[in-house]
Parts: structure tokens; sequence; C-alpha cells
């Protein structure tokens, strides 16, 4: 009787000890859970801020290239200065409105001074206007993953203070 | 099994079931968003569209006189548009206020049936030359992109898209050629363009749609008033179509090249 009990009894070393060995894949499959549930939320918040962002860039779009031509005096006056900094504060966004004209043909800027129109000598062709002002704007759009979408609009040219319109291209940068 | 194995039994199985959560949640994360952005990407490309159509009634046809011209592109290297060198210089002749529009419709507004030729019932206007100095400009973000477009002007009122084989009517207007298009001349050999006797009267977008093309199309109405035979001034309800998709010859010759 005594030899049954040994035998049934042998590998038993308690019962925490039996149980314990259990605890290391229970805590590991709690922690990968959270820690998965932890990573999932960050990412889909960054991905909703992109789509926020890029949701807004459109907006602006939508309002600055409603007629296909662009006045540069209406631009600074009115569309930037009220309708874009309304709709850009609504939705909690950063803008920079660039028109080139490019009487010749279209010409992409190469560099984000380039683009936002940094060191230009001749300004016959460029206007800007956004919600940030100062020459670190291009720095600050830049470093913070901006959406940037461009469009074919008519301008002044030869200048912009000209009667006839040609080729121009109208940049619109939001960031938040 | 025995009571400690039991556990650790559990314990294991409990990890795998957290394993498949975790693959299961790192899947939908990985495709959140993407209708979302595919849908803006394509809202993106339709305004970009809608401008170009609209910015046709507000360029002078005359500013267009510098496109391929110095300071511009050197169009004679390029495939598509090297005819166009030394031709949209020829747009410096109109007087400043007439727009590209003005001049496209004046193209259009020939006796009897319009075509797209470059002429108004024998007299030279250059609406589709201008059209296509102003287009080779303004699609240049995308076909850089690799994005083929056509602009075509369709006729509403045709009951068929690609024509009318009982009454002859046809739906594009008629356009001598080469089109308002950057597709390349062996797209001819895709059925894209189907030329006849120097003219196209099927409808590109309609052909790269049924090649399986992924077919971006903004449509406005383009209104063209006209004189018939008897003198008496007609309108003709038209529609400007733009149409642009991701090339497919692109990606094949960059595969090619790399």
């Amino acid at each position: 009787m005594a030899g049954t009990r040994s035998r049934q009894r042998k590998g038993f070393v308690g019962p925490l000890g039996d149980d314990f060995p259990s605890i290391f894949p229970i805590v590991a499959g709690v922690v990968l859970f959270f820690a998965t549930l932890a990573y999932a939320n960050g990412v889909i918040q960054e991905k909703n801020d992109y789509l926020d962002v890029r949701k807004a860039a459109l907006g602006l779009s939508y309002l600055v290239t409603r007629t296909g031509s662009i006045d540069y005096g209406y631009l600074g006056m009115v569309t930037c200065s009220q309708e874009l900094a309304a709709y850009a504060k609504s939705r909690s966004v950063k803008y920079h409105v660039i028109v080139k004209g490019a009487c010749n043909g279209i010409e992409f800027s190469e560099t984000p001074e380039e683009l936002f129109g940094l060191g230009l000598e001749d300004e016959s062709l460029y206007v800007s206007c956004g919600s940030e002002e100062g020459e670190s704007v291009a720095e600050q759009a830049m470093n913070s993953n901006p959406v940037i979408m461009n469009f074919p609009v008519a301008v002044g040219c030869p200048s912009y203070s000209s009667n006839t319109n040609g080729l121009g291209m109208l940049t619109v940068v939001t960031w938040r | 099994m025995r009571k400690g194995q039991a556990a650790i039994f559990d314990g294991i199985t409990f990890l795998l079931l957290a394993t498949f959560s975790a693959t299961l949640i790192f899947t939908a994360v990985g495709t959140y968003g993407e209708q979302e952005d595919e849908v803006m990407r394509s809202s993106y490309v339709i305004n970009y569209m809608q401008t170009v159509s609209k910015a046709f009634y507000h360029v002078d046809a005359q500013q267009l006189a510098g496109v391929c011209g110095e300071g511009g592109d050197k169009c004679e290297e390029i495939e598509v548009y090297a005819d166009l060198a030394g031709k949209c210089v020829e747009l410096e002749q109109y007087l400043p206020g007439i727009s590209l529009s003005d001049l496209l419709k004046k193209d259009l507004a020939d006796p009897g049936s319009p075509v797209l030729d470059d002429s108004y019932g024998g007299i030279e206007a250059l609406g589709k030359t201008a059209t296509r100095c102003a287009a080779k400009e303004f699609m240049k973000p995308f076909t850089s992109a690799g994005y083929d477009y056509v602009i075509e002007i369709v006729q509403p009122s045709s009951v068929a898209l690609i024509g009318d084989a009982e009454t002859g009517e046809s739906a594009v207007i008629k356009t001598s050629t080469p089109i308002i298009s950057n597709l390349p001349e062996n797209a001819k050999e895709n059925d894209y363009i189907e030329e006849k006797d120097g003219f196209v009267e099927t409808s590109v977008c309609f052909n790269a749609l049924n090649a399986g093309e992924k077919v971006f199309s903004v449509a406005s109405p383009f209104k063209v008033t006209s004189k018939n035979s008897n003198g008496k001034i007609i309108e003709n309800q038209l529609v400007l179509r733009v149409c642009m998709w991701p090339s497919r010859q692109q990606i094949s010759s960059t595969l090619l090249r790399s």
C-alpha cells in the first residue's frame, strides 16, 4: 500500500512547485497581448492624425482652387487670411500656400527652401501666405511630416501684376 | 496527465492564444486606414484634374508661346511632344484676352459637325495645339510620376459612348492626330488610339478603361456656339473630358531598365 502511494506521488513537488512553471507562459501571454494592444493604439492614433491632416489639406485645396485662377491680392487679403485661416483653425492644422508663376513651363522646386521661396532673387512670379510667418516656416513644416499638394492654376504672366494669365503652380503645404 | 503537466499545458495554450490574437491585431493595424487613404488620393487626383479644366478658361493662349521655347523644356527630345517644338510659339499671334478655352471653342465651331483639328472652317484656329501645350505643362506632376492622360471633347447627346454604328455618329469629337495626350506612339498597338486617315473618332478614355486601366475621369460642360450652313447660330452642348490612369507601359519599361 505504502509502495503504491509513493508511486502515485512521484514527481509531485508540492502545490506551488507544480503550478509555478505554468506562470511563465501565462505572464508572457498577458504581456504580449497588452503590448500588442498598446502598439496598435499608437499606430492607429498616428494613422488617424495623418489622415486628418490629409483631409484638412484637401479641404484647404478645395477652397484655394475653386476658380482655377489666382488673383494675388485676393489670395492674400481674403482667401488666406480669412477663409483658409478659419478652416485650418477648425481642423487644428498649420498651412502654407505657395503660388509660382511658370510662364515658360512648370519647374519643380528641388529643396524646401526653394519651395518656400527663401533667398529668392526675383519675386515677381512668387507669392505665398500661411498660418506661420518667418524664415523658419520651411524647417518647421518639413520636420512635421507635411502633406504637400500641387495644383495647376492660371496666374498673372509675365509678372503677377500683368493683366494676362499664364501657367502657374499652386502648392498647399499642410502639417500639424 | 499529471497535475503539473496539465498546468503547463494550460499556460502554453494561453500563450498560443495570445500570440494568435496579437497576429490578428497586427494584421488589422497594418491595413487600417488604407481604404480611406486610397479614397483621399483619388480625391486629390480628381481635384487636380478639375483644376486643370478650370484653368483652361483663364490661361491666355498667347502666354503659352513660351512652352517648348527658350527657358522651357526641350520638347524635341521628348518623343510624345517632339512635334510641339516650334509649334507652341505660334500661339504668340493671338491677342491678350483670348483664353485657351476661347481658342478651343473656335476650333470646334466648324460649320456642320465639329472637328478638333486646329482649324475653323479652313481658317487656322490653334485650339488643339494650345490645349496640348497647356496640358503638357499642367499634367507634368502626374506624367513624371508615370501617369498617362487624354483630353477629349465628347458629344453627350450621343447614345453610344464609342460611336453609333447605324448613324455613324460618334460620341467623341473627331480629332486629328496627334491627339491631346502623352500616350506614346506604340499605344496604338494597345488599341487605345484607333487612328483612321489621320483622325481619331473613338474614345481613348473608354479604350483604356476597357483594357483594364484604373481610369480617373473628370467631365465639365463645354458649350460651343457655331453657325450652321444657313448662317443660323446654333449652340452645341459639348463636354470636355480629362482622363488619367497609371501607365503600365511606364512601369514595364522601368522594370526592363532596372
